[in-house]
């Protein structure tokens, strides 16, 4: 039961320091029914630049990537994610956010203030989601 | 399938509250085919006092603490699959990741990093990870 890592392109690489293209990180890792995905921001698939943006902005943007990888992935289940803020004042325009995301579904989270380490990204999610 | 506690003379022991010898964690439990360890620092392993230095330093001695964790159970690098770090001060995250990247030689890990406040002084990186097994 190997390590698969996930890629895809139609999420920005995580984990880049500035100047290096590659990065030591994978997007996503699958490992039998589980997957991990990586803390993903406020940035722009494509260019790799941070969208800035309203934490609702912001939150649509880091999300969107998070589903992107769970896409690639063809996983559903996500089970528990962690979210840091830069500023908790944003917290519940950022859970308003986050509930039109979920639709419905849920999942357990935790949220923190703490300092993303890319300046403009004021918002940071990770989860673990797994398979049936 | 009981809970396996895992513990590594080689680590520093996580956890302690100052003047109590009895830490209440452990610095790695394996359930099934999975491995949760331990938030690490910059700690010697035999006297648990902090291991001053630059964030290059900091960065390596835990992750050898770390990667001493994953050996008392029989896994390495390769096992880990997600990995949480907390930087003191962000303005580390360069020099920080260029030295995570050298341990990792190539193999992919997920990973969050943030910035936070560290409750031991002296230590400015903490990173702790989940591992699998086949």
């Amino acid at each position: 039961m190997p390590k698969r890592i996930i890629s895809l392109s139609s999420a920005p690489t995580v984990g880049i320091t500035p100047g290096q293209s590659v990065s030591p990180l994978a997007q996503a890792v699958r490992f039998g029914n589980m997957l991990f995905v990586s803390g993903q921001g406020s940035v722009d698939a494509a260019t790799g630049n941070v969208v800035e943006g309203d934490i609702a902005l912001q939150t649509r943007v880091a999300l969107d990537n998070l589903m992107s990888m769970l896409a690639a992935a063809k996983a559903k289940n996500v089970v528990n994610m962690r979210v840091t803020l830069r500023d908790v004042a944003d917290f519940p325009l950022f859970n308003e956010t986050f509930r039109e995301c979920f639709d419905g579904e849920n999942v357990t989270r935790t949220c923190f203030g703490g300092t993303p380490n890319r300046a403009g990204v004021n918002v940071q999610i990770d989860c673990i989601a797994m398979f049936d | 399938m009981p809970k396996q506690i895992i513990t590594s003379s080689s680590a520093p022991t996580t956890g302690f509250t100052p003047g109590q010898p009895v830490s209440p964690l452990a610095q790695a439990i394996r359930f099934g085919n999975m491995l949760f360890v331990s938030g690490q620092g910059s700690l010697d392993p035999a006297t648990g006092t902090v291991v001053a230095g630059d964030i290059v330093v900091q960065t390596r001695q835990t992750l050898d603490n770390l990667m001493s964790i994953l050996a008392a159970a029989d896994a390495t690098a390769k096992n880990i699959v997600n990995m949480r770090v907390i930087l003191r001060d962000v303005a580390d995250f360069p020099r920080f990741n260029e030295t995570f990247r050298e341990y990792f030689g190539g193999e992919k890990v997920t990973r969050t990093c943030f910035g936070g406040v560290l409750h031991r002084a002296g230590i400015n990186v903490e990173i702790d990870c989940v591992a699998m097994f086949d």
